[in-house]
């Protein structure tokens, strides 16, 4: 049963050096009990998608698209169903323990304050069932814990306060954004087996958004590569890290240091730089940086193709397919990419073309590097 | 120049109102004795203003003296208590006391194969928190960096691994230890020579937009370090800084540009070569890639290893990433609450981890190593204070192995394997070596 979809959603922010699309056409469906993971770097609006469904947004932002959770519209909700609609049925859990939480205010009352508003228990009940929360979070020695101030405790047992703050309404949905990136790799772990283990109890469905491939990977039933506000790739966790078939996802997991190789192995780091994203040209938003981008990528926005509900993608040459050799071997041939970006058989690991393309590749010499500060700088390290 | 300074001090406080003193009882019993009249009197009135003047300096002598001993005593107690206690002020004459340094174990050299271009024995380092706890930051780390050698240190936050690297490049000070540098002990320099060594030892920091200042140009920001030392080293050239700017993948003619006009990574590659302006031996990256995208991380990492291999450098390398550390990394030292727990070759360490807190550390990572089984390590609990640390192994209290032993005895460093694998534990966990 699907619990959320979003249909085509854009957010746009007008600034004083023009307007910034920041989310464009975001599609998705979550089904209940599952977990979508949202996987992008800084600036590809993931967080800013999370905060529209979460209606988090400052008044400027101009939203258009659907949000439908259970069968109803949230951003056309009334007044009196808005107040308990978030908070309540779908909650969301910051990045920085720190400063989600009042530092002037203890953490039970924090919890029972969120209890007491939505759901009208009286103080000592709320008090209580804050004591129970806490327990279920795993704090240990809860009763003391709710009369204690968020400077008293540690980054992970905040984070842990925070996560009972929005289970207190036992929520259908929720909302992780980069739960434990101001952790350590040790409470990392505690913190996303908790989770992992509310979200079976409950049957919750859970968005949890991050920029760490490897969580994406273990606790995600579904994972969405976002890039330059939309959407590149949407696969089951699996299937995209298996057999991914986006350049920019291909590139991202090519460019992280992996655990299981040797040290000192070389990384294939994407080129160029993320996009701008005040008045973009109307192209693949990665082309620029796309060892794959041929002459079609840059006339129009790729539609979303692949099969749908299954692996979906946005891209015209997807890679480890025929159609994606064929265009890095043109690219190869020609030395660069139609968007200047240079693209030679050696900047390539072999294994990204096919048999036939390797060797097309081989007789042909590097070509211009010019306008490429990065690539211009791995050539001058290799001379040097 | 001390001397000279208490002698002034002691004349200001002590004997100046004392001579004062004197004169004016001296005075008072003159005039008192000249009240009477009469010829009579004369000889009396003589007499008496004799023996008045002599017990007037024998008491302004006495009391001059007490005055003047216990300014005396008042100017060494604060003496003492600024140069001793709180280390305010420094001898100008000789170098620091003679600095306690704790007799190590016999085979305290990790190294023995090569000789070692910064070695750094015992580090304590500790501060004050509050009226009478201390931090113990650091406390009698030990570990070799040979030229050319990359060596990572991981750590949980809190562990000590930034305050190493900050006391070996003297942002700190050590409370005991030895950091020697090419034959030099770098914990005992002072001003003008501990000014000299600098240039060698450069360091990266983890925000790159923060550690550069807004106002300034990068071509000044990266030129600094040259200006300071122009006088040195004869002129500099813009060459010498266009060359700079290139080697880390910047165009120079964005030069005149301020730091707020680049992205985080660009940042970080004028960090870099800001670093690398002086042409430094060791190169200190304190979480360079931290605060950066993945993307860009890649691009900076790659950049670390080329201008290692074209400067020559020998770096250091902190992180929190396991993964990131073991692809820069020749050697790498895990660290627990200011101590060290293992130390090993990258490869091996990661294939063949030791120590129960590497293994828990490994089984964290999100992503599962393929190359270990560490599914038994977990730890529970948080990480003790480091104000009031555990006795015996700081890790006995979450660790899954431990003993009465490991909570009264501290483990030294042993070698275990070969290839210079050490660990700091009792129980070290068995690997099979089939697996390497």
């Amino acid at each position: 049963m699907v619990l959320l979809s979003v249909r085509d959603l854009t957010v746009r922010f007008p600034t004083a050096r023009g307007v910034v699309e920041a989310v464009n056409g975001v599609t998705f469906d979550l089904s209940q009990g599952q977990t979508l993971g949202i996987v992008g770097e800084s600036g590809s609006g993931k967080s800013v998608t999370a905060k529209t469904l979460m209606n988090l947004l400052p008044r400027s932002a101009e939203v258009t698209g659907e949000v439908v959770f259970a069968g109803e519209d949230v951003r056309a909700l009334a007044a009196a169903g808005r107040k308990h609609f978030w908070g309540v049925k779908m909650t969301m859990v910051f990045q920085d323990p720190m400063t989600s939480l009042n530092p002037v205010k203890r953490c039970g009352e924090q919890i029972a304050e969120t209890l007491r508003y939505h759901l009208g228990l009286d103080r000592k009940r709320a008090l209580g069932e804050a004591t129970d929360l806490l327990e279920q979070v795993g704090v240990p020695d809860p009763s003391k814990r709710v009369t204690q101030y968020p400077h008293e405790l540690s980054g992970g047992l905040r984070q842990r306060v925070v996560i009972a703050m929005a289970l207190a309404c036992e929520p259908e949905l929720l909302i992780a954004d980069e739960p434990t990136t101001a952790v350590d790799v040790t409470v990392q772990k505690h913190l996303l087996d908790l989770l992992d283990s509310l979200r079976r109890d409950r049957a919750m469905s859970m968005i949890l958004i991050t920029h760490n491939l490897g969580v994406a990977h273990g606790r995600c039933d579904e994972v969405a590569v976002m890039y330059g506000g939309r959407i590149m790739e949407r696969a089951p966790a699996e299937a995209l890290f298996a057999d991914s078939r986006h350049p920019y996802t291909e590139a991202l997991m090519r460019s992280i240091p992996r655990i299981d190789q040797p040290s000192h192995t070389r990384l294939d780091p994407i080129p160029g730089r993320p996009p701008e994203l005040i008045d973009p040209p109307v192209r693949c938003v990665y082309s620029p940086r796309c060892c794959y981008a041929r002459p079609d990528c840059l006339i129009d926005i790729p539609p979303m193709g692949g099969v749908q509900g299954a692996h979906t993608f946005a891209c015209l040459h997807p890679a480890n397919t025929p159609r994606g050799r064929a265009a890095l071997a043109a690219n190869v041939a020609a030395g660069a990419s139609p968007t200047g970006l240079a693209v030679s058989a050696d900047s390539l690991a072999g294994n990204l073309l096919g048999d036939d393309a390797a060797e097309v590749g081989a007789d042909t010499g590097n070509g211009d590097h010019e306008g490429n500060a990065v690539a211009a700088n791995e050539d001058l390290v290799q001379g040097g | 120049m001390d001397v000279v300074l208490v002698v002034i001090v002691v004349v200001v406080v002590a004997v100046v109102p004392a001579i004062g003193i004197g004169l004016r009882l001296r005075e008072s019993v003159q005039s008192m004795a000249c009240t009477g009249t009469g010829p009579v009197n004369r000889w009396i009135r003589g007499s008496l203003a004799l023996i008045a003047a002599v017990i007037g300096w024998l008491i302004a002598g006495w009391v001059g003296l007490a005055a003047a001993g216990l300014g005396t005593a008042l100017v060494l107690f604060g003496y003492w208590y600024l140069l001793v206690e709180r280390k305010e002020i420094r001898s100008f004459r000789e170098p620091r006391s003679p600095r306690h340094v704790k007799p190590g174990p016999a085979d305290l050299c990790l190294r023995k194969d090569r000789e070692a271009l910064l070695s750094v024995r015992n580090l304590t380092v500790e501060f004050p928190a509050g009226r009478k706890d201390v931090v113990h930051a650091v406390s009698g780390v030990s570990f070799d960096i040979v030229k050319g050698e990359t060596l990572g240190i991981v750590g949980e936050s809190g562990c000590g691994k930034s305050t190493v690297a900050k006391t070996i490049i003297r942002l700190n000070d050590a409370k005991s230890g030895v950091i020697e540098y090419q034959g030099r002990d770098l914990a005992g320099l002072q001003s003008e020579a501990l000014r000299r060594i600098r240039p060698n030892l450069q360091m990266i920091f983890q925000d790159p937009i923060s550690s550069l200042n807004p106002r300034r140009r990068i071509r000044d920001v990266i030129s600094e370090g040259l200006a300071v030392w122009a006088d040195e080293s004869g002129s500099w050239s813009e060459d010498r800084i266009n060359e700079l700017m290139v080697a880390v993948g910047i165009d120079p003619g964005i030069g005149d540009r301020r730091p707020h006009q680049f992205s985080g990574g660009q940042c970080q590659r004028i960090g870099v070569a800001r670093a690398l302006a002086l042409d430094p031996k060791v190169l200190i990256c304190d979480e360079p890639v931290s605060a950066l995208d993945v993307s860009v991380q890649a691009q900076i990492l790659n950049l670390l290893q080329d201008m290692k291999q074209r400067y020559g450098l020998t770096l250091m390398f902190i992180s929190h990433d396991l993964s990131v550390v073991k692809n820069v990394s020749d050697r790498i030292m895990v660290m627990y609450l200011g101590k060290v727990c293992e130390i090993g070759n990258a490869n091996l360490l990661y294939s063949q981890p030791r120590h129960p807190y590497t293994r828990a550390l490994l089984a964290s990572i999100p992503e599962p190593a393929p190359t270990v089984d560490v599914s038994e390590s977990d730890i529970a609990g948080d990480l003790p204070s480091p104000i009031n640390p555990p006795g015996g192994c700081r890790f006995h209290t979450r660790c899954g192995h431990a003993t009465d032993l490991c909570s009264t005895t501290e483990p030294t460093m042993t070698r275990v394997g070969d290839d210079d694998h050490h660990v700091a534990c009792h129980h070290p966990v068995e690997v099979s070596l089939t697996t390497a």
